[in-house]
């Protein structure tokens, strides 16, 4: 098979259940086994049929590949593995493998326990699912079996993601994942090596056409606003997701607490997920941003000085606070109560984050300036907080995928994750500025690709003798050519003028056995057997 | 002693037997452990010197022998004995350099031994024994160059300048060396062409241009130290291109107006292209992986002024602006060689700024500094950036932030909105103390435009002074810092805050509170300010500022002392004298707002006026006697005026004089800063100032930008500290510029006392110093003759006033005498640094007799709406009518009419016994010959006077002056038009 074939199963033209069947040097790859969250039917998963021999699905692939723990890029696994069958090697990075069964089941409980669907797959799936997963550290080379190497490269988006790097023979590959160029408050920006050699890069492009500013005046303005509706007195809710977003607003926040000496206004998690998922933040702390790390010595980032938990009680005591609650949307649970008590009063606050999904609370927050919101056919709540949306992404911009591109310069690039017009957008950019192939095919397209194939030579010792070491030829030239720059003294003598051409010179021959070999020009003769003859001119 | 020695023995044995009788690897451990033992006898302080004699006579006997297996340790040993014993110098040295001549390979022993050298030269400081042995240049050096050893390359390259070998070679023995297959060679390689740059001034333009493309292929190295490297070597040949564009221009147009000469450096579009093509190319570098490159790439961007603005704006803004993308296609064909798309520099900046790594934060927020100075639009919307940078969750990096905008406070570019007003301030409640101090630091210089920002400020700093009474002294200086800039926002704020301050109506003071005094302070600040219409209740609120008196004049000691603030609030409480009618009538309006404010105290405030009124009346008699701020004066303002502007230019000259150290120990930021607001003070001065003190006030102002210029100038010459503002320009038309307002200053004003003139003549001489060691900068026979005729002068005047001269002028005087023949730049160098050492700045005093020459010139119904008529190629008369001030019989005027490069000179002759001496007017008709061919044109017109001491001959021989002129008045531009 030459060439790398490359099957979008998922995440094609669309944002949601990523999952990219790549196969090249006769290995075949599954990067990423998400499910779509707008689908209740069985277009939430990729459609596996589609792999080949998908009869015997550890057969047909050599390994799956996990770049982070969110249910898009994950939601699928338990079921293939668990449901579908697939038995064979499961690569994640370690935060990716402790948290991910915390995300899985925290959807499954949603789904079989809330909204009485019909169970996808159970907890003892996900249990099971998880064991076979084998976890990699960043930078780590592993190789896979004989053949197939891959390894990971730091993302930033959450904590554990990953972009992986996998290579056949002479040909290698890219697939990105979800990645952030720009550092946040918690993680770091993503780094990968320079000199790759990449045949194909499989990228994400969520802002696609979108050039963002500065994070710090979206810092500022959330900052502004918090700080002075407690210095009012009012009461701050952050509804936010457990994971990611929840950490890095606090960190800003206990930070920004410690400097301005706000030790009187509390800042509060509400019970359950955040608090174990803090936990887990705090173990993985070498994942996190430079800063975060340095300092992990003194303090851990994660032990939140100004943090304490929340107990319902305290929903309606006086004075200022701050209250981080889940979920992030205020589609129901913890964030939904506390939104109906502190909703009527004008000195609070209730940040909203930057997507919501329509039919949510936040979502109609969002779409304009509600007064009264009906939250069941009951209660009405008359809204006359202030409302402030954050722009907070953990997506690198259109500008940080193209860096990324430049900087890996591979032959080809394949955009996933992104909306259609945008995609095309930007594969157009891609192909102009960058002058690389850009293609941004559909779910279950095939794209295919020529992969490179090196010829591998022996090398003589004289000749690489030669290379290693420097090779000046001196000669002598009179002082002519010398003007202004050699000192006095080099007016009367004679000018020594050094000339190293650093080129690896040599001769490539082909032996019987055709083996192709480079040998340094002196060796030649000795290796034909031929004698040297001079001519000279009289 | 008894254990050295026989440590000493068991040594010598054991070395002797390896090396005489057995040389076996049993007896080569043996010798490795003596050797060791050796070693720690050498380092060993308390080892007799006896004994390390004979350590020094064992190990050159062992160097002769031929076990090479063990020379590598002797070496190294030897190396520690030039290190750690200083008696054995010229022994080693000797024995090495014999055994590194011997040997004449390129192994490592040799350069292992030439390393001993070294280290032997650098510790007994005989630096030219090496450099001028024959044997060990050239041959041995490219030997070793060519050497198959790593560490040899890499030690031969960063110790090439210590071999006698021509600059030609050395750059291209490194350009070699730059694709060595070893990173280090590489990076070795590279730091030796940056150096070499310093060495010899190169001037090949081919030369300086492979090295750059050489440096912006390894851009793309593998190996991250390179990277590194190789962009400091692209911004250092980045200099060359602009330095050889200026160079022969200055030297041409040194006479010639300077505006001109920038605007044609301006406008040569090939420099400024290559310029931004380097530009470019190192911001393709900031995106690297490795945080050292990018680091050092901010670093550098730092240091390429005079980038097209647009370019740097771009950097700013990740989004590329539609009149950028335009631009785009000019840098690309100007570069020609890269590939140079210009989005590269969208947004740098804020990647910069954005960086996980605080280094590159902190690097990043120094370039910007750096060139926010020559751009206004940049640096306003570099603060934009530079302001959410406080948000930074490193200090480090929140402090070099403040530090940058401090930086630009002091050069006059902080332009701070309302906007960044909640950011900036909240820094002011820092838990951090340093944040704070530094903060206020900035503040005192800042500029608040508007009522809102003025009070914003205030009230950050009294929330800062609620949250930390550590700071109260500090920050009762700001106030009154802020407060003296800004005294009509303050005398507001005061009046807003009266309330708090007023007694309540039980008449207490609320004296414990840290808040009433931190306005007092305020009110003080204003009230100096406008002394004159100081509002009655300004005054009431400085009577109140008595009790307070300790706190507040503590923090404001490096202002006033106590005493004096004392006797100015006493002086002010004695303003409530005067009839009540009087101070309602002036400030109703105030009043009334208290009213309307429905405060239930306005009675209350009659009711305590006038009682202290009484008082205060009775025994004003009194008091007035031993006031230190003398009654007399007090009510006549006009008169108190007078004495004030004369009596205050001399503690400013005071200050003038006082930033001598400072100059000299290259703090040109304080001396900057201090120098202005001394023009400030000045400037205050000169609007209520009369004809008599214009001459004090116009001769200390230009002494003072005197030494404004002296103090960049400075920069120039001694090596300043690390962050070195930007704006001080080229040297060379800093020191024209000196040489300018020197020679305003001694020709400008007539009146001088001896002492006075000699003060200008020994800053005239200590310019010629100084120029005389920068070669580029004078001509060396003009600065002398200049140098020689100054001094002249210098004795003259000292003979008439029987003054003993100064050490600098005697020393100078010598100098000049025994100078030597030969055209020796370093001699110059050497001894005018030895020369500058002797000078020193003495105190400027000023007598009152000083007249300032000047001119007024106008050309009565004249502007660009009403032109004269003129027919072109025929002459032109002009109308002008000019009034000269304080000039007198010998001095030679001469009228200078400009059109372009053409120039006319018309000596001015009047009549002497006309009119009194101080003023004279003459109306003049005067012919201007060569009118151009043109519609309408424009003359330029300025009187000038002949500089008769200086001998500087003007080369133009056509009836104009034969000295420099020293002008009298601002330029004059006359309108023509055709008659049609």
């Amino acid at each position: 098979m030459a060439g790398i074939e490359c099957l979008v199963l998922g995440a094609g033209q669309e944002v949601g259940k990523s999952c990219v069947i790549v196969s090249f040097g006769g290995k075949r790859i599954m990067f990423d086994c998400g499910m779509h969250m707008g689908y209740l039917d069985n277009r939430r998963y990729p459609d596996f049929s589609r792999i080949p021999d998908s009869s015997d699905f550890t057969k047909s692939l050599t390994c799956i590949i996990v770049t982070h723990f969110h249910l898009d890029h994950i939601g699928a696994l338990p079921y293939f593995t668990e449901v579908c069958g697939y038995d064979g090697p499961i690569y994640m990075t370690y935060p990716t493998k402790a948290l991910a069964p915390l995300m899985l089941e925290d959807y499954r409980k949603v789904m079989v326990d809330r909204r009485g669907e019909e169970e996808q797959f159970t907890s003892e799936h996900i249990t099971t699912c998880l064991k076979k997963v084998t976890a990699v550290d960043l930078k780590q080379s592993i190789k896979v079996d004989d053949d197939l190497e891959i390894r990971a490269y730091y993302a930033g988006h959450v904590i554990g993601a990953a972009m992986f790097y996998a290579k056949v023979k002479d040909s290698a590959i890219v697939y990105t994942g979800d990645y952030n160029m720009t550092p946040d408050r918690h993680l770091g920006a993503a780094s990968i090596d320079k000199f790759l050699h990449l045949d194909l890069v499989i990228t994400e492009s969520t802002y696609a056409t979108t050039v963002r500013d500065s994070k710090y005046a979206r810092e500022r303005e959330f900052l502004k606003v918090v700080h002075e509706c407690v210095a009012k007195g009012g009461k701050v809710l952050i509804p936010t997701f457990a994971l990611g977003r929840a950490q890095e607003l606090c960190i800003l926040l206990d930070d920004y607490w410690e400097r301005m000496n706000l030790k009187n206004v509390p800042i509060y998690f509400s019970a359950g997920l955040t608090l174990q998922a803090n936990m887990y933040y705090k173990m993985l702390i070498g994942w996190t941003s430079q800063k975060i790390k340095d300092s992990y010595a003194t303090r851990n980032a994660f032990d939140f000085k100004h943090v304490r938990s929340f107990e319902r009680s305290m929903l309606n005591a006086p004075g200022p606070c701050v209250l981080f609650a889940t979920p992030g949307m205020i589609s129901g649970g913890f964030s939904l109560e506390v939104f109906k008590q502190w909703a009527p009063s004008e000195m609070n606050l209730v940040t909203l984050p930057g997507y919501c999904v329509a039919g949510t609370i936040g979502h109609k927050l969002m779409s304009g300036k509600a007064t009264k919101i009906k939250i069941d056919k009951k209660t009405e709540v008359d809204v006359r907080c202030k409302i402030h949306q954050l722009s907070f992404s953990p997506h690198t911009d259109s500008k940080g995928i193209m860096d990324l591109v430049k900087f890996l310069s591979p032959k080809h690039v394949i955009l996933v994750h992104g909306e259609k017009p945008k995609m095309a957008t930007l594969k157009g950019k891609i192909s102009s500025e960058l002058g690389i192939k850009c293609y941004d095919p559909a779910n279950n397209d095939v794209v295919h690709i020529p992969s490179s194939q090196y010829v591998k030579i022996d090398a003589s010792e004289a000749f690489v003798h030669n290379c290693i070491n420097p090779n000046p030829k001196h000669f002598e030239s009179k002082a002519d050519n010398d003007s202004d720059m050699g000192a006095k003294d080099t007016a009367s003598m004679p000018v020594k003028e050094i000339e190293d051409k650093r080129v690896a010179e040599g001769i490539l021959v082909m032996d019987k056995a055709k083996r192709p070999k480079a040998v340094h020009q002196n060796e030649l003769l000795a290796m034909l057997g031929v004698e040297e003859h001079t001519i000279e001119f009289a | 002693m008894e254990t050295e020695r026989l440590v000493w023995e068991k040594c010598d044995r054991e070395l002797s037997c390896y090396t005489n009788i057995d040389s076996s690897d049993k007896t080569h451990l043996c010798c490795l452990k003596a050797l060791a033992s050796v070693r720690a006898l050498i380092v060993n302080s308390s080892t007799s010197d006896e004994t390390i004699s004979r350590v020094l006579d064992t190990l050159v006997r062992i160097l002769h022998h031929d076990q090479e297996n063990i020379h590598h340790h002797v070496l190294k040993l030897l190396s520690d004995l030039a290190l750690h014993r200083d008696l054995s110098h010229t022994t080693i040295f000797d024995t090495v350099y014999a055994y590194a001549l011997g040997r004449k390979d390129a192994s490592p022993l040799t350069a292992e031994a030439l390393a001993v050298i070294v280290t032997s030269m650098e510790r007994s400081q005989s630096f030219s024994k090496l450099s001028s042995s024959s044997e060990l240049s050239e041959n041995l050096f490219l030997l070793l160059c060519s050497s198959s050893s790593v560490s040899v390359r890499s030690w031969i390259i960063l110790n090439a300048k210590r071999f006698n070998v021509g600059t030609c070679l050395l750059v291209t023995v490194f350009l070699g060396f730059t694709s060595d297959p070893y990173p280090y060679v590489r990076r070795a390689a590279l730091d030796g062409l940056v150096s070499l740059k310093e060495l010899a001034n190169v001037q090949k333009h081919d030369l300086i241009e492979s090295c750059y493309d050489r440096a912006v292929e390894l851009l793309i190295d593998t190996n991250e130290c390179v990277r590194s490297a190789a962009t400091r070597v692209t911004i250092r040949y980045d200099c060359y291109p602009e330095e050889a564009a200026d160079l022969p221009q200055l030297k041409e147009s040194k006479v010639s107006e300077w505006g001109v000469v920038l605007a044609t450096l301006y406008n040569e579009v090939g420099d400024k292209g290559w310029l931004d093509a380097v530009f470019i190319q190192v911001c393709a570098m900031v995106r690297d992986t490795s945080v050292e490159v990018r680091t050092v790439a901010f670093a550098s961007l730092g240091q390429m002024k005079l980038v097209s603005e647009d370019l740097l704006l771009q950097t700013l803004s990740k989004k590329i602006t539609i009149h950028f993308k335009k631009r785009k296609t000019i840098v690309l064909c100007t570069s020609k060689k890269f590939d140079l798309p210009a989005s590269n520099v969208a947004g740098v900046f804020v990647h910069g700024l954005e960086d996980e790594f605080s280094e590159v934060r902190k690097s990043t927020c120094i370039s910007l500094g750096k060139l926010t100075i020559s751009y206004v639009q940049f640096a306003e919307e570099a603060l934009n950036l530079l302001m959410d940078m406080l948000n930074d969750d490193i200090t480090e990096v929140r402090l070099q932030c403040l530090q940058t905008m401090y930086h630009m406070a002091t050069l006059d570019c902080l332009k701070v909105q309302q906007l960044h007003m909640h950011m900036f301030l909240s820094t002011l409640v820092d838990s951090n103390t340093l944040i704070r101090c530094a903060t206020r630091k900035v503040l005192r210089l800042m500029k608040l435009t508007n009522l809102d920002m003025f009070n914003s400020a205030i009230n950050g700093l009294l929330t800062n002074l609620d949250s930390y009474v550590e700071d109260e002294a500090d920050i009762f200086n700001v106030l009154f810092k802020i407060g003296r800039g800004h005294s009509n926002f303050a005398v507001n704020f005061v009046k807003e805050t009266f309330d708090e301050i007023e007694p309540s109506c039980e008449g207490e003071l609320r004296i414990d509170k840290a808040r009433v005094a931190a306005i007092l302070v305020l009110a003080i600040a204003a009230s100096l300010t406008h002394e004159q219409h100081i509002s009655s209740i300004l005054r009431r609120v400085l009577t109140y500022a008595i009790p307070f008196l300790g706190r507040i004049s503590y923090s404001l000691r490096d202002v006033m002392s106590q005493d004096t603030l004392f006797a100015y609030l006493s002086y002010c409480s004695r303003f409530l004298h005067s009839p009540i009618a009087e101070i309602f009538g002036q400030e109703e309006h105030c009043f009334s707002v208290v009213e309307d404010a429905s405060n239930p105290y306005s009675k209350e405030i009659i009711k305590h006026v006038t009682p202290l009124h009484q008082v205060s009346y009775g025994t004003s008699e009194i008091n007035c006697q031993d006031n230190s701020w003398d009654p007399s004066h007090t009510f006549s303002s006009q008169e108190y005026q007078q004495k004030e502007a004369t009596h205050a230019i001399g503690p400013v000259l005071k200050i003038v004089a006082d930033t001598w150290p400072l100059i000299k120990s290259g703090c040109t930021d304080e001396v900057c800063r201090a120098l202005r607001d001394c023009k400030e003070e000045l400037a205050t001065l000169s609007v209520d100032s009369d004809e008599s003190d214009a001459g004090l006030l116009a001769f200390a102002y230009q002494y003072v930008r005197s030494m404004k210029l002296l103090g960049k100038v400075w920069m120039h010459f001694y090596p300043p500290r690390k962050f070195i503002g930007s704006r001080t320009g080229l040297l060379d038309l800093l020191v024209e510029k000196l040489d300018m307002n020197l020679r305003r200053m001694r020709y400008g004003f007539w009146g001088f006392s001896v002492e006075e003139e000699l003060h200008i003549l020994e800053f005239i001489l200590l310019i010629c110093v100084l120029r005389l060691s920068k070669p580029d900068i004078c001509y060396r026979p003009t600065i002398l003759k200049r140098l020689r005729s100054t001094l002249s002068c210098v004795e003259h005047l000292c003979q008439k006033g029987s003054i003993k001269p100064s050490d600098f002028a005697r020393e100078l005087n010598s100098f000049c005498q025994e100078e030597s023949s030969d055209d020796d730049g370093l001699y110059y160098a050497f001894s005018s640094k030895r020369l500058v050492e002797l000078f020193s700045l003495q105190q400027f005093v000023l007598g009152e007799k000083l007249k300032h020459i000047k001119a007024d010139l106008s050309v009565p119904d004249n502007d660009s709406e009403n032109p004269l008529p003129f027919i072109a190629g025929f002459p032109a008369a002009i109308p002008f009518e000019i009034w000269l001030h304080n000039v007198c019989s010998e001095d030679r005027l001469w009228l200078k009419l400009t059109v372009e490069e053409f120039t006319q000179y018309v000596f001015l002759t009047f009549d002497k016994h006309e009119d009194n001496d101080c003023l004279k007017k003459v109306a003049l008709n005067v012919p201007f010959y060569t009118t151009p061919k043109a519609a309408s044109f424009s003359l330029r017109a300025c009187i000038g006077k002949e500089c008769l001491f200086d001998d500087l001959q003007m080369a133009k021989g056509l009836g104009g002056p034969k000295h420099e002129l020293t002008y009298l008045c601002n330029e004059k531009e006359v309108y023509f038009v055709t008659r049609s």
